[in-house]
């Protein structure tokens, strides 16, 4: 199968391809969901790169031991892929292996002004340090919702859960950076009341 | 202390998009480990496949072992013949006990023998 326009195949029949021996089906997935999986994985576990570099790893290893018995229209790679990164965390995070906020990277953007990137860096600190302090569920809910981008009814076939319950760890967790992040105000340049 | 006042809807949403500005991109040394588990993956798979498309001579230690098996199966269905063939006359003395009916007749008039059977056709 011909890759030139990969973007157009759907992540589930390329998988259906590696299945059945196609190498360059697995090239197109490995690029296109292994950011998405240590990205996911990196907020999860508080900015640990190495962790989640093991974690992305892993679920990937999973995806393809799991090609052979895929079966398409049951769920779509995406979702499969957040659960597994999911769990996989959470398992991580049970075992008390955290990061301190010091060793997340600092984020390559384009080129604003120092006072710009500075006032970014610090906003991702804080709200990276923020969402390491809430309940795991109440975290990857906010991360799922409003970092992944994903909806309600997507996080909640990835959690396991109904959407009601979604939307209350969302607004929960949403609640609790709030409160975290009042006394930073003036840090992350949003001034006083 | 005053305490301050929480972050409105808005202001989070700024920290969620500057967050989202810069999803971290893997190193190529992961995306090369994910390959080779790809690789590692799609080789264990096709030599499964190779196993499972034997020829001949792989299939005999199967077949030996099934051997047994059909012995008895054949065993069996030889025992049943038998019981069914030569099983008439016992059953002649049961049927009064069982039934507590009187032996004015034999089995043979409920069910005639098979030689009968034979000498008919």
């Amino acid at each position: 199968m011909a890759f030139d326009a990969s973007g157009d195949i759907p992540n589930e029949a390329l998988l259906v391809a590696f299945s059945n021996g196609d190498g360059e089906a697995a090239r197109v997935l490995a690029l296109r969901l292994t950011p998405i999986a240590l990205g996911y994985a990196l907020r999860m576990l508080g900015g640990d790169r190495a962790e989640a570099e093991d974690v992305a790893q892993e679920a990937m290893l999973r995806l393809w031991r799991q090609s052979r018995s895929w079966r398409q229209g049951e769920a779509k790679v995406t979702t499969w892929l957040y659960r597994v990164v999911s769990n996989l965390c959470t398992d991580r995070l049970r075992r008390g292996r955290t990061v301190g906020i010091d060793q997340i990277p600092d984020p390559v953007d384009g080129a604003p002004s120092m006072e710009t990137r500075l006032m970014q860096l610090a906003r991702k600190r804080a709200l990276s340090s923020a969402l390491a302090n809430l309940p795991t569920r109440q975290r990857q809910a906010v991360v799922l919702r409003h970092l992944e981008g994903l909806s309600n009814p997507e996080i909640a076939e990835i959690m396991g859960i109904g959407v009601d319950a979604v939307e209350s760890l969302t607004a929960r967790g949403k609640r609790g950076l709030a409160t975290q992040l009042a006394a930073r105000r003036d840090e992350l340049g949003y001034g006083d009341d | 202390m005053t305490e301050r006042r929480p972050l409105d809807d808005e202001e989070l949403e700024s920290l969620f998009a500057a967050a989202r500005q810069s999803r971290p991109l893997p190193s190529s040394g992961l995306i090369e480990r994910v390959l080779a588990d790809s690789e590692r993956q799609a080789n264990a798979v096709a030599r499964g496949a190779a196993t499972s498309g034997r020829g001949v001579p792989d299939a005999i230690p199967e077949t030996v072992r099934g051997i047994p098996a059909a012995l008895g199966l054949m065993g069996a269905a030889a025992a049943g013949l038998a019981i069914g063939f030569f099983a008439a006359l016992p059953l002649d003395g049961l049927s009064g006990v069982y039934l507590e009916v009187s032996a004015d007749f034999s089995i043979e008039d409920i069910m005639p023998s098979f030689f009968d059977l034979m000498s008919e056709v």
